[in-house]
């Protein structure tokens, strides 16, 4: 009757003192992971933090730090960009919320559909994401030339410039992840807790507000922190839509002049501010979610109500709009990809395949570089991914919890900071090279940025092996690797595939990190966008933005056959 | 509160849960719903609660039909099968919740909490979290908490289940005392016999979605009207046989493999139809010196030694086994595996029972035990 | 045996070796050029194009050529921070001052154009304040002449009820509140020679109050120099402030409708060009720079709306091609030395108060924007 009660007892006992007699005498052969992790995680990052405390001479100073305090330019950047993340937590945790609500408890019309769509607005190429907003609702995009030419209007609206539309832009395009986080922990509620508060006479929003919703903040949590830092540290949006007194856009202003080294150290500076706010919200957040450790594997999910009335219309219609306005970039990016001298019209007038040949025959090198250096990034997550999810089930080494963390401040981490940290890092040259001049630092940085998607995903599929099947082939004379590669993996195969094609996705999306590291002949599909762009190239750039999405479409629809609905683990 | 089910129907995607319940549950009367797992005793109990709507059929607290009322609205009192307390809230924040959605005054509130926590020896834990609570202690919170707004009705959906042994024993007799104390119209949900025949005024025992006996826990147990309770409900040798004849007074002969034997029924026989009997191993006694009504010989084929009793599998002629218990075994001898034995049985003990779909439960009940 | 065998192995591999070296000497060019630039690619693109076709027909050398894209102070940066083990070979593009400063700090590597060549490029361009358009010392040289001037576009223009630009304070006009594309100084180079030119044009106080109203008209800062004319392309902006020529005129070849306009006194660059010290490919690179200079160079700029950097050449096409339709948008203008150029931009003093500039721009104007705006 009660679903899924064997797993309850898997949890516990992972949790609980279990030790892995493989493990307990080759413990070492983990070791080569706590390197990889220590020399692409922590030394960057210590590098970076040692940077902003010392001057060109390599003196201890507080000054550039001082400054950064002292300087009423930077304080207000720095309210403001905290301002903007708590706004966008706010916009996208409304938006976050309801969806996952109306999906995880009702049936209406096109749910299937939309529940497949609602994830796919954090596929967001950099850059030509928010020219795709532009284009739509610009001052000459499609929405405003309508409003001029049809309805009389004599001035366009403003949708998207200024500090209303940094905010637009992020919600519409960071609300998966609250979505996805809250389906998660929302999903595993036992309904019998909501029961229980409809038998005492809580019912509608009273129930959702003291009951449903302090369930969910585990996952909600770690949804609302990875939004506040990724608004935190997103430089391009609020850069086009002309926003600067921002603390990311003033680190990337800062970091890409070279002139001023004043400027260059306040952009470490500000990199250093970054890391440090997303490891101590990662702390609190820890603190927090230890006290509320709701997590139960067995669980009957709630009844979903079907919808009739107004609300079997109310419901579809909000996905609707949602989702109509989440893909607005995809709208624009296509039209500027395909449409020619597009301008003051609602749509382009005249079509081409022109920018695709011009990339495909001129630039052939950003699409081979992005398959070559993601393909590489996620052999690099799968071979450090999949033992690390295994220490975290399956054994009970002291150091799990600081691997654990390390995963997930990864996730944290804004682009930009570990992008200024490998230059630091890894400009110092070892045996005569540095390895900010080799190419393999680009793969690297993209499989550490995206690591914890591999590590999230096998681990949620090896806490539901049961590790009885392991010591079961133990018990008829298998050893260690080959219980791992005959039973274990067999089991959990589509799990790492899933995290791995995550990481694929998210990989080919990321430019923050690589724009920084990228030099000439290693420029990927993102950094072509930002090189196109720069030279005035925008139907290029929305071109290779159009190729980032139909990949990135691609994966999402094979990650959703494979993993089905469990897809809110990956962020959590 | 009286509560009455009048026809209900329940239907879920693919099959009908509840197929036609009638009940008349009375005020003050703490009445079970017995069943194994999928007969439609929790989703009877949920009807009630309001967590389902009927399909079909109406639901009457007193003489009010309340099919739609939602469960807010129904004042009653539930406790899960797994508490479900809420693990964000304290102990006392917990029971204290739907004191404070009535608006209740704090002081108010808190009188009423610790007077409740203190019906239920809790005292002290006001400021635990659910998780810091033990199994026993976690399932008296929940009663706490359904008990303090003062239901008319109170809904226990298997509370015992998750809980060791004697504490289940103690917690079983707390409830009991509570229950008489309140006065408290209570539906119990149980798949236990053993628990169900200690607490219940009366029991339903259910089956695929029908009440197949109803009635207090000594007529369920002494006069089974069909197979699957007399087998569900403690320990019975069941026997395929066929009427011979009637001796009058709802006294019949049946002949079985092993022989004839005579008993009595609940229900008028005819002679040459098909019946079932059952002996409880308790009423069998070995090698009496009493005449009985009904006897006849076997070989010990396995002994049991439980503590209070001494349980005999005794081989007979047909291949049959039959159970025998022997009551104070202390002092003794276990019978060696192959002694001759004469077993014996009165006749008002062997129940024969009749019903439609002897062939069915035969498959499973024959031998068996719950 | 084995051994011998691949000692055998290894001698034949060592004779092949040694012989390629010998023979892949002989070409007096590398097969490699890396640029980096703050140049649009549109220019640089078409450039190594064109060179590498030269390249392959007068040494048989199919160069593989690469162009890094950056800021002129990334570049600039860049080169300082390699310090003499340079990533790239060529700098090209921006302020002259720039490279003065790196030749100074013995980041350049001397030019070895022909007299001949060199002879060509006139010392300095336009008056009252002459603008150096080639290294005395021989260590940069300027590749086209380049006006900064005003795009607009002319549909959203009509729209909004103003007449074509033509002059600086033809930007001031209240009707098109909200329709002025313009980049801050701290982020373009280009950007900030345009606010001196008006700085050292009207003085400085007088000159700040001309950029509040500009800013006043200025609905947001754009991101990036580039942005401006694109954004004036699209419609998102009427008109934009301190834009290239060949930038507005690569809109005009995209398909869009805008019209172009340098006003008096505007910023004029010359694009210096140079060999950064300790260059891999520097005879390549070198051998590009003459390139530039001679006809086929030239065409390049001349074809996409720049000037010669010599007066030897003129804009000049058949009618309809490229280059005619480049002078149409310019204003017919052929060349800058058709007659005397104005230019009122000094160098020296503009690298002087660099900071200070920025820093005012960042505290009059940014800082104040949304003040201005309601004015």
């Amino acid at each position: 009757m009660k679903a899924s009660t064997a797993r309850a007892g898997i949890d516990k006992r992972f949790s609980g003192n279990w030790e892995n007699p493989i493990l307990r005498w080759n413990g070492w052969r983990v070791l080569p992971i706590y390197i990889f992790l220590a020399v692409f995680v922590i030394v960057p990052i210590i590098k970076i933090a040692l940077d902003a405390f010392t001057d060109t001479q390599g003196i201890l100073t507080f000054k550039y730090v001082k400054s950064f305090f002292t300087d009423p330019f930077y304080l207000r950047a720095l309210r403001n960009s905290m301002l903007l993340g708590l706004a966008v937590v706010v916009t996208t945790s409304i938006l976050g919320f309801c969806s996952a609500y109306f999906l995880l408890r009702y049936e209406f019309a096109g749910k299937k559909l939309f529940s497949y769509l609602t994830i796919f607005p954090i596929i967001m190429p950099p850059l030509v994401g928010v020219m795709g907003f532009i284009f739509i609702l610009g001052r000459a995009g499609t929405v405003n030339t309508i409003l001029m030419d049809y309805f009389g209007f004599l001035r366009p609206l403003n949708f998207v410039y200024g500090w209303h539309g940094v905010l637009l832009v992020e919600t519409l395009h960071l609300f998966p992840l609250i979505t996805m986080n809250l389906l998660d922990s929302m999903g595993k509620i036992d309904a019998s807790l909501e029961e229980a508060a409809e038998s005492v006479g809580s019912v509608g929003l009273r129930k959702i507000k003291d009951i449903t919703f302090p369930l969910s903040t585990p996952g909600y949590v770690t949804g609302a922190l990875l939004v506040f830092m990724w608004a935190f540290a997103d430089f391009a949006t609020p850069l086009v839509v002309g926003v600067q007194d921002l603390l990311a856009a003033q680190a990337y202003l800062n970091i890409v002049q070279f002139v001023d080294r004043r400027l260059f150290q306040m952009g470490i500076v500000i990199g250093v501010f970054m890391i440090s706010l997303s490891i101590i919200f990662l702390i609190i957040a820890r603190r927090y979610l230890a006290l509320k450790d709701y997590a139960t594997l067995s669980y009957s999910p709630v009844e979903k109500k079907t919808l009739k009335g107004w609300g079997g219309f109310l419901v579809p219609f909000f996905f609707t709009v949602l989702l109509i306005m989440a893909f607005i970039p995809y709208l624009g990016v296509t039209l500027a990809a395909f449409g020619k001298a597009w301008a003051m019209t609602p749509f382009p007038v005249q079509y081409t395949l022109g920018y695709f040949t011009r990339i495909i025959t001129e630039t052939p090198k950003y699409i081979i570089n992005t398959f070559m250096y993601c393909g590489l990034a996620v052999i690099i997550c799968i071979t450090v991914g999949v033992p690390i999810a295994w220490i975290l089930t399956r054994t009970k080494m002291k150091s799990r919890g600081l691997l654990d963390a390390l995963v997930t401040l990864i996730l944290a981490l804004p682009g930009t900071a570990l992008g200024i940290a490998y230059i630091r890092a890894f400009n110092m040259p070892i045996f005569g090279i540095s390895l900010t001049t080799l190419w393999i630092i680009m793969p690297l940085v993209l499989a550490v940025r995206r690591l914890p998607y591999t590590v999230r995903s096998t681990h949620s599929s090896l806490l539901v092996v049961h590790e009885s099947l392991e010591e079961a082939a133990r018990s008829v004379g298998a050893s260690g690797w080959r219980v791992f590669y005959n039973i274990t993996l067999p089991l959990i195969w589509k799990g790492i595939l899933t995290g791995a094609l995550f990481s694929f996705m998210t990989s080919i999306q990321e430019s923050a990190a690589t724009i920084l590291l990228a030099i000439p002949g290693w420029e990927t599909m993102t950094v072509g966008i930002f090189t196109f762009y720069t030279s005035g190239s925008m139907n290029e750039s929305a071109a290779l933005g159009f190729i980032l999405i139909v990949v990135g479409g691609l994966s999402l629809y094979v990650i959703n056959k494979l993993s089905g609905k469990k897809m809110g683990g990956f962020f959590g | 509160m009286r509560i009455a089910l009048h026809n209900v129907v329940k239907r879920f995607k693919g099959f009908t849960a509840l197929k036609g319940i009638n009940l008349e549950i009375k005020d003050g009367e703490l009445f079970t719903l017995l069943g194994p797992s999928g007969c439609g005793k929790t989703t009877t109990l949920r009807l009630i609660a309001g967590f389902y709507q009927t399909d079909g059929g109406d639901i009457l607290f007193d003489d009010k039909i309340i099919n739609h009322l939602p469960t807010a609205q129904r004042n009653i009192g539930i406790v899960f099968q797994n508490y479900a307390l809420w693990p964000h809230m304290t102990v006392y924040e917990n029971i204290a919740y739907g004191l404070k959605l009535k608006k209740m005054p704090g002081t108010e509130i808190k009188r009423k909490v610790d007077t409740s926590l203190d019906k239920v020896g809790l005292s002290g834990l006001q400021h635990r979290y659910p998780g810091q609570l033990s199994g026993g202690q976690q399932q008296r919170v929940a009663l706490a908490r359904a008990l303090v707004l003062n239901p008319d009705v109170l809904l226990l959906d298997e509370p015992l289940s998750n809980l060791d042994a004697k504490v289940r024993m103690k917690v079983r007799a707390e409830i009991r005392q509570l229950q008489q104390e309140l006065k408290i119209t209570t539906v119990y949900v149980t798949h236990d016999q053993e628990e169900a025949l200690t607490l219940s005024d009366r029991i339903a025992v259910m089956r695929e979605g029908r009440i197949i006996q109803l009635g207090d826990p000594k007529s369920l147990y002494e006069r089974p009207n069909n197979t699957f309770t007399a087998n569900f409900i403690g320990t019975n040798n069941l026997l395929e046989a066929h009427v011979l004849k009637g001796n009058g007074d709802g006294k019949y002969t049946v002949q079985t493999a092993i022989g004839s034997f005579m008993g009595i029924a609940n229900q008028p026989l005819s002679p040459g139809q098909k019946c079932t009997i059952a002996v409880r191993p308790e009423n069998v006694q070995i090698n009496s010196e009493r005449q009985e009504a009904n006897s006849f010989t076997g070989k010990i084929h396995f002994a049991s030694y439980l503590g209070n009793i001494l349980r005999y599998d005794i081989m007979t002629s047909a291949g049959i086994l039959f159970k025998a218990d022997i009551k104070y075994p202390w002092g003794c001898e276990v019978m060696a595996v192959g002694t001759e034995v004469k077993i014996s049985f009165a006749e008002f003990v062997c129940l024969l029972i009749n019903d439609r779909c002897t062939e069915e439960h035969n498959l499973t009940a024959v031998g068996g035990e719950s | 045996m084995s051994r011998k065998i691949i000692g055998l192995v290894f001698c034949f591999l060592l004779v092949v070796s040694s012989l390629m070296t010998v023979f892949a000497a002989q070409p007096a060019i590398e097969n490699e050029l890396v640029l980096i630039t703050p140049v649009s690619k549109f220019i640089v693109d078409a450039a190594l194009e064109k060179f590498k076709g030269y390249a392959q027909e007068r040494w048989g050398v199919s160069v593989k050529v690469s162009a890094s894209h950056d800021g002129t102070p990334t570049c600039y940066g860049k080169i300082v921070e390699w310090n003499g083990r340079p990533q790239a070979d060529i700098f090209w593009g921006g302020e002259s001052a720039l490279f003065d400063e790196l030749a100074k700090k013995n980041l350049l590597e001397k030019l070895q154009l022909s007299e001949e060549l060199m002879s060509l490029i006139p010392a300095e361009i336009g008056e009252p304040k002459p603008l150096p358009i080639k290294d005395p010392n021989g260590y940069w040289v300027g590749s086209t002449l380049e006006p900064y001037g005003l795009i607009y576009n002319p549909k959203l223009l009509k729209r909004l009820g103003v007449d074509e630009i033509k002059t600086w304070d033809d930007l001031l006009n209240p009707k098109l509140k909200g329709w002025v594309a313009q980049c801050t100084p701290d982020r373009s180079s280009s950007s900030h020679a345009s606010y001196e030119v008006i700085l050292q044009l009207l003085g400085w106080e007088k000159a700040w109050e001309w950029t509040e109203k500009l800013a006043a008209n200025t609905a947001n800062f754009s991101a990036r120099s580039r942005d401006v004319p694109s954004t004036v392309a699209k419609g998102e902006a009427a008109v934009g402030f301190a834009v290239p020529s060949y930038m507005a005129f690569e809109e005009v070849l995209a398909g869009y409708e805008v019209k172009y306009v340098a006003p008096d006194y505007c910023f004029i660059t010359c694009e210096p060009i140079a060999v950064i010290a300790g260059a891999k490919n520097s005879r390549t690179a070198q051998a590009f720079i003459e390139f530039l200079q001679m006809e086929e160079g030239q065409r390049v700029f001349m074809e996409r709306g720049l000037f010669p950097i010599t007066p030897r050449y003129r804009v000049f096409g058949a009618p309809g091609s490229t280059a005619e339709r480049a002078v149409e948008f310019t204003g017919g203008v052929r060349s800058f030395f058709d007659k005397p150029t104005k230019n009122i931009y000094d160098s020296e003093l503009a690298q002087e108060r660099y900071s200070e500039v920025n820093e005012t721009f960042r505290k009059r104007i940014v800082e104040r924007h949304n003040e201005l705006k309601k004015k």
